[in-house]
């Protein structure tokens, strides 16, 4: 019997963090074994996935495995509609990122002390000083093309592409934002604006989720670094359960079990938790791992989108004829109503389908043909993402009547607001009003909050605090308590902001690469 | 453990013997919720296509192209490959589509005048099937179901098709959409506008 391996690194998720940190690892010398749920996609067949969304609906990875990826839910009765994990969270090689839009955002430096700035929510350990040169590293990781702007945060490096100019569409917002004395300024994405390594330049397909060029990236492109380095071990298909702890605070091994029922144990100097902000926190606690202070699972955030919209009679707009729409503001983010509410980022959409009204309306036939003359482009809305205040009862737990085909009990989400949340909210409404009435909008219509109203961002669970009793992970992201045992994600996300988190979760990675082994 | 009966035991009683009456009488074909029943026949023909693709050009109130009905086509060839179950549904639909058209003397749906047509979506469309009563109708009566699955899995369905196709796109001025490859500096350009 052949001894098992031992290997430097053992990374539980291949999706942006596992990915980066493996890549990083291995270009160092250091051997990974990177630990995934779920299986390998090839991108030849993202065409045929996008055909099949085209043609049949439904989810557009309609991959879960049910048995695997069941949870429950007890989020309804506080926030009033139905949180749908199945389709937030993406298991594969390459995680969320293979889902994602792309778009992509810094954290303002105020996100990282509002408790101190405001009273409100949770001061991270490090400064956005701290974790800028991380941020310039992970744009240039991802090729990521983006427009310097004063309203951004401060940067030590230029964007490695250059950024997508407003479309056409875009433009009308410009006059109504000079009026109101708003900045605005195209958004960053990665997306490649030109060819950037290895990868093609966009090619406008408009199916950013699927992106069957590969112009659009996902963390599977490091994946594949580092399995070129000869020193990656991809363990796909494979469930990690639990994590063998010792008393003294050293991890011994991670068990595993693949689909088929294959038990075993995999060993290594270090070991990285990064399942995303509910499977991380799962496996913590099935581990019985740094909750000594009962934090692991507490602080479940996302970003809630409030949306609105109105008609403009005069104008025609040409949505998805170039993919997408780049325009957004920061100007209602900060300042001191802050200390009533979360941050508010607001982008602006022009996507509606008046084909799509056909059951609501119940319009058919000639009626149809004369709706869509009449109704289509001539639609511009808002889009407020806004942030969810960290709270503790806000929280996945551990369900203690259903199990997984293993027979671990499967995650429980609790998604829970606060009144500051439902003030910012509030706040945002008032915005998208005040916007679209600026614009000269007819028919303006706030949408309710729906189980598609959530940005998919996964925040919290595994808080990094220097304070062991009110964190589960120092400000290196290592757990509490334990010596070779980290957390990576947006699960340590003391707060989230109001922004897309995944330039964050890739700087963290970069930087916790950099902590474990640094020249 | 409860040890008071419900206050509300009778009610409930009636509504259990009412639905197994409904449900009986459904069963019996006794009453149906649309105006005839729906004949059968081997799904996934050519007639079925065109038939369908007729339906599709009444429902969204356009004329298609040949290369609108080529593209389409192959769409519903594609659908029928991935999900048998729509495939059956879509050929009931079609199905019944063609015996409608026969109280017009027509061969099949494609061959009605464009009033006729469109009476047949009317009737089709005004089905009054969203109801907890006609869900449960479907459970016992196959006329019942066959309905139901025509009005609510396979107009949807078409529908759903149509909205992602070249077709819809092509009809707004569109000479690019979602899946063909392109190139992004188009965003800068107004393009053509709608016909």
């Amino acid at each position: 019997m052949s001894t098992p391996r031992r290997y430097d690194l053992v990374i539980v998720g291949a999706g942006l963090v596992g990915g980066l940190i493996a890549a990083e690892a291995t270009r160092r010398g250091r051997t990974v074994a990177l630990i995934e749920a779920g299986r390998r996609y090839n991108i030849a067949d993202r065409s045929e996935q996008l055909l099949r969304h085209q043609v049949l609906g439904g989810l557009k990875w309609p991959y879960l495995h049910e048995d695997r990826d069941r949870y429950t839910d007890s989020s309804e009765p506080s926030i009033g509609v139905p949180y749908k994990l199945e389709s937030h969270r993406l298991k594969g090689v390459g995680g969320s990122t293979l889902h994602w839009g792309g778009r992509i955002s810094r954290l303002k430096p105020s996100d990282f002390a509002t408790e101190t700035a405001y009273g409100t929510g949770k001061d991270w350990p490090i400064s956005y000083e701290d974790i800028e040169p991380y941020y310039s590293r992970a744009e240039w990781e991802l090729g990521v093309s983006g427009s310097e702007h004063p309203a951004l945060p401060s940067r030590s490096k230029g964007y490695p592409n250059p950024g997508f100019p407003l479309s056409v569409d875009d433009q009308m917002w410009l006059p109504v934002a000079e009026r109101l004395g708003i900045a605005v300024y195209p958004s960053a994405f990665a997306i490649n604006s030109r060819a950037y390594a290895g990868r093609p330049e966009c090619q406008a397909i408009a199916a950013c989720e699927l992106c069957p060029s590969g112009a659009r990236y996902s963390a599977d492109v490091h994946v594949q670094l580092a399995e070129r380095s000869g020193l990656c071990d991809l363990v796909s298909d494979t469930v990690a359960r639990r994590i063998d702890l010792s008393a003294s605070g050293e991890v011994r091994a991670i068990h595993v079990s693949s689909l088929e029922g294959e038990e075993r144990e995999i060993q290594g100097t270090n070991y990285i938790v990064a399942a995303h902000a509910v499977e991380s926190a799962r496996l913590l606690l099935l581990s019985e791992c740094g909750n000594h202070s009962d934090q692991v699972g507490r602080n479940f955030m996302e970003h809630i989108y409030v949306e609105g919209g109105g008609h403009f009679p005069a104008k025609r707009f040409y949505p998805q004829r170039g993919g997408y729409e780049v325009l957004e503001s920061l100007s209602y983010y900060d300042g001191a109503g802050r200390r009533e509410r979360g941050g508010i980022k607001i982008e602006f959409t022009f996507e509606q389908d008046p084909l799509a009204d056909m059951e609501r309306e119940r319009i058919w036939g000639r009626a149809m043909a004369r709706h869509d003359r009449e109704n289509f482009g001539r639609w511009a809305g808002i889009a407020a993402e806004t942030e969810h205040l960290p709270n503790p009862d806000s929280r996945v737990t551990l369900d203690p009547e259903i199990q997984d085909l293993f027979g671990d009990p499967v995650p429980h989400l609790h998604l829970a607001f606060s009144a500051l949340d439902r003030q910012t909210q509030r706040r945002a409404r008032e915005i998208i009003e005040e916007l679209l009435g600026a614009a000269g909008a007819k028919d303006v219509v706030q949408d309710p909050l729906t189980s598609n109203s959530f940005g998919a961002h996964h925040l919290g669970t595994c808080r990094m605090s220097a304070d062991p009793d009110r964190g589960v992970v120092d400000s290196n992201c290592r757990v509490h308590g334990t010596s070779n045992l980290f957390v990576a994600g947006g699960s340590v996300f003391p707060s989230g902001g109001a922004m897309q988190p995944s330039l964050t979760i890739a700087a963290l990675a970069l930087r916790l690469a950099d902590h474990l082994y640094a020249a | 453990m409860r040890d008071v009966p419900p206050e509300n035991l009778s009610r409930r009683r009636i509504i259990l013997l009412g639905s197994w009456a409904a449900a009986a009488c459904g069963a019996a074909g006794w009453f149906s919720s649309g105006p005839a029943s729906v004949p059968k026949r081997a799904g996934g023909t050519d007639a079925d296509t065109g038939t369908l693709l007729a339906f599709i050009a009444e429902l969204f109130g356009r004329n298609l192209s040949l290369q609108d009905r080529t593209e389409l086509a192959d769409r519903l060839a594609y659908m029928g490959q991935y999900r048998a179950s729509l495939r059956r549904d879509c050929s009931v639909l079609a199905a019944y589509l063609d015996r409608q058209s026969g109280q017009y003397g027509a061969g099949d749906f494609a061959a009605c005048s464009a009033p006729q047509k469109a009476s047949i979506v009317d009737e089709i469309m005004q089905l009054p099937l969203k109801s907890r009563m006609a869900f449960f109708l479907s459970r016992f009566s196959r006329t019942e179901r066959d309905f139901y699955r025509m009005r609510w899995s396979a107009v949807p369905q078409l529908a759903w098709v149509y909205r992602h196709s070249p077709a819809a796109w092509r009809a707004r001025g569109y000479q690019r959409w979602p899946g063909v490859r392109g190139n992004w500096r188009d965003i800068l350009a107004p393009g053509a506008p709608y016909p």
